[in-house]
C-alpha cells in the first residue's frame, strides 16, 4: 500500500457538507463574531479612552454586561466555529489547489480567516482561565487579533456573498430545509441543479462551490441528517453557555461547573484576580502607618485610615466586573473620591491619577477620568458588605466607581494625584 | 462533474458593487490589525511565537480533530439506527468543545494563582459534564426514535 492520496471534495459524502447548512452556521457564528468584537471594542476603549471619548459612569452595570457578552459569546463560537469548519472540511481538498491569482488571494484570505479565528477563540479561553502557555503579550495581540478576524471575516462575506445569498433563500417546510426554486434566477444554477432541485430535494453541493448532484440515495434522510446537525449545534451552543454563563449571572451559579470562576467563591465572597502576596504588597497593605497622601492644586494631604473613616462614609451598591468575564456586586463603603479631592483644591473636572501600593506591573497606576471623580458613587472605599475590606479586596483602600473595568479599580491606594485643569 | 468554483460571479450590479465595499472595507480592517500588531508587538521572538499559534491552531484542527471526527463518524454511524445519528453527531461536537474546555479548566487549575480561580472540583465537574452530554446525546437519540418515519 502507498501513501493515501489526499481526498478529493466530492469523497466527501455527508450531507452535512451543503452550503445551506455552512450558510446558516455561517449568519450565527458571523453574527457572534461581531458582539464579540465589538464588546472587545469596548473594554478596550475603556481602558485605553481616546481624548475625544466621554466616559459613561452610567449605567453602572454596563461593563459587566459588555464584558460578560464578550466572554460567554466568544465561548459559544467554539461550538459554532467547529461545526462551520466541519461543514467546510471538503474545500480543503480543493483541485487543483490554487486556479488564477484573485484564486490564490482568496484561499490566503480564508487560511487567514481560519488561522486567526482558532487562535482568538482558543487563547482568549485559556486567558480566561489565566493558563498562559504562550511566550506574548495576551491583551496587545488579542486587540490586534480581532481586528485581523474581523477584516479577514468581512472579506470572506465579500467572496461569498452570491453563495450565502442562495443559500439562505431556501426555505424551511415542514421542519426541513427546502430550495426556494422560484427566487433562483435562471442561469445562476446550472440546467442540471435546477432540475434536481425540482426534483423533491435531490440537491446537494459542495459547501463553496457551485452545486453538483450527488448521488443521494434517501433525499429525506439527508434533509434530516441536515437538520439535525443543526439542531445539535444549537444545543450544544446553548448547553455551553449554561455550564458557563453563570460567572457572570449570579443565580446560575450552581451550573457554571465548567466557569473559571464562581462569582460567589473568594475573601468575603468575591472572587479575587490579584492577591496582596502576588503584588507584593502583603506588608505595606497591613502597615500601620499606612497614609493616603492626596496631591492637588491646594496643596498635600495625608490621611491615615481613621482619619478617612472618620469622614462623610457613603455607601454604593456596584458590581466588580472582570475583563476574564466575571463579575460580582458587592455594597461598597468608603469615601466619595470627589470630597478628597476637594480637600485639595480641586474640582470635579480634575482627571485623577491613582497609585497602589503595589511596585510596578501594568495595572499598579490607572487614571481615574473627571466623568468617574464626579460621580456619587465613585468611592475610596474601605469597607465591603459590612466588614473592613480583606487584603486580597484591597484593604487598607481601594478605589470602586460604576461601570468599569476591574483592573482599572485600583487596590491598595497609597497616592491620589490631580493630574491637571482641576484648579478651583 | 461540474468544475469546483469557489469564487462565484455576482448575480446583480448592486451586489457586485456591495462585495467591493466588503472586500475595500476587510481589506482595511485587516491592514488596521495587522499595523498594529507590528507596532504593539515589537519583539521578533514575540512575532514567531504568535506565528506558530496561529499555525498550530489550524493543524491540530484539520490534521487532527476533523480526521477523528470524520474516523468516528465512518466507523459508528453506520452501524447504528438512522434516528441515532443526529444525537450522536451533535454529542461528538459536544465531546470536542468540552475536550478543548477541559484542557483550560485542567491548566487552569493547576496553575491557579489563588484560590478562587477555578474553585471547583475539576474532576468532579468534568463528570458532571460528561453525564449532561450523555444525557443530552440519550434525549437526542429518544427523540430521533420518536419521529414519525417519512
Amino acid at each position: 500500500m502507498g501513501l493515501p492520496r489526499p481526498p478529493t471534495p466530492e469523497a466527501f459524502r455527508s450531507p452535512i457538507h451543503d452550503e445551506r447548512v455552512v450558510a446558516r452556521v455561517g449568519v450565527w457564528l458571523g453574527i457572534a463574531f461581531v458582539v464579540v468584537f465589538v464588546t472587545g471594542l469596548v473594554s478596550h476603549f475603556l481602558q485605553n479612552p481616546l481624548p475625544w471619548m466621554p466616559l459613561l459612569p452610567e449605567p453602572s452595570w454596563g461593563y459587566r454586561v459588555t464584558q460578560g457578552v464578550h466572554v460567554a459569546a466568544g465561548i459559544a463560537c467554539l461550538p459554532l466555529l467547529l461545526a462551520k469548519l466541519y461543514a467546510v472540511y471538503p474545500a480543503l481538498f480543493e483541485s487543483p489547489p490554487v486556479k488564477s491569482p484573485a484564486h490564490a488571494l482568496e484561499r490566503a484570505s480564508v487560511a487567514l480567516l481560519v488561522a486567526s479565528s482558532i487562535f482568538q477563540l482558543v487563547t482568549g479561553l485559556f486567558n480566561v482561565f489565566q493558563w498562559y502557555p504562550w511566550a506574548f503579550s495576551f491583551v496587545a495581540v488579542h486587540y490586534a487579533t480581532a481586528w485581523v478576524v474581523i477584516g479577514s471575516l468581512v472579506i470572506h462575506v465579500g467572496v461569498k456573498l452570491p453563495i450565502i445569498v442562495r443559500a439562505l433563500r431556501t426555505r424551511i417546510v415542514d421542519g426541513e430545509i427546502v430550495d426556494e426554486g422560484s427566487v433562483v434566477p435562471a442561469g445562476t444554477l446550472g440546467v442540471d441543479v435546477v432540475a434536481a432541485a425540482g426534483m423533491d430535494g435531490q440537491l446537494s453541493s459542495v459547501p463553496d462551490g457551485e452545486n453538483v448532484v450527488l448521488p443521494v440515495p434517501d433525499a429525506d434522510g439527508s434533509a434530516a441528517t441536515r437538520r439535525g446537525f443543526l439542531a445539535g449545534v444549537a444545543v450544544t451552543v446553548l448547553g455551553l453557555t449554561a455550564l458557563t454563563v453563570g460567572q457572570t449571572v449570579r443565580p446560575l451559579a450552581p451550573l457554571a461547573v465548567l466557569a473559571p470562576r464562581d462569582p460567589r467563591v473568594g475573601p468575603q465572597g468575591l472572587p479575587v484576580n490579584k492577591t496582596a502576596a502576588a503584588a507584593g504588597v502583603s506588608e505595606t497593605a497591613v502597615d500601620p502607618a499606612w497614609v493616603l497622601r492626596l496631591e492637588g492644586p491646594g496643596g498635600t494631604r495625608e490621611l491615615d485610615r481613621a482619619a478617612l473613616l472618620a469622614m462623610d462614609l457613603h455607601e454604593a451598591v456596584l458590581p466588580i466586573a472582570c475583563v476574564e468575564g466575571w463579575s460580582a456586586t458587592a455594597r461598597w463603603e468608603g469615601v466619595r473620591v470627589r470630597d478628597l479631592v476637594a480637600m485639595v483644591g480641586a474640582q470635579e473636572t480634575a482627571d485623577l491619577a491613582v497609585e497602589s501600593l503595589q511596585q510596578g506591573g501594568s495595572y499598579s497606576r490607572s487614571v481615574l477620568q473627571h466623568e468617574y471623580v464626579a460621580h456619587d458613587d465613585t468611592l475610596l472605599a474601605l469597607r465591603l458588605d459590612g466588614e473592613d475590606l480583606d487584603v486580597d479586596h484591597g484593604f487598607p483602600a481601594r478605589i470602586i466607581a460604576p461601570n468599569r473595568p476591574g483592573v482599572l479599580q485600583t487596590k491598595w491606594v497609597a497616592r491620589l494625584s490631580v493630574i491637571d485643569g482641576g484648579a478651583a | 462533474m461540474r468544475e469546483y468554483d469557489a469564487t462565484p460571479a455576482s448575480t446583480s450590479r448592486g451586489q457586485a458593487a456591495l462585495r467591493w465595499v466588503l472586500w475595500i472595507g476587510g481589506a482595511a480592517l485587516l491592514a488596521f490589525g495587522v499595523l498594529t500588531a507590528l507596532t504593539t508587538v515589537p519583539s521578533t521572538s514575540q512575532r514567531i511565537n504568535v506565528l506558530l499559534w496561529l499555525a498550530g491552531g489550524v493543524v491540530v484542527h484539520d490534521a487532527v480533530l476533523v480526521p477523528l471526527a470524520l474516523l468516528v463518524g465512518v466507523v459508528v454511524l453506520p452501524r447504528v439506527p438512522p434516528s441515532w445519528r443526529p444525537a450522536l453527531r451533535g454529542g461528538l461536537l459536544a465531546l470536542a468543545v468540552l475536550g478543548i474546555v477541559a484542557v483550560a479548566l485542567v491548566a487552569g487549575a493547576a496553575t491557579r494563582a489563588n484560590p478562587s480561580v477555578v474553585p471547583q472540583d475539576v474532576g468532579a465537574a468534568l463528570a458532571l459534564a460528561g453525564i449532561v452530554l450523555v444525557v443530552g446525546v440519550l434525549v437526542g437519540m429518544f427523540l430521533g426514535g420518536a419521529r414519525r418515519p417519512r
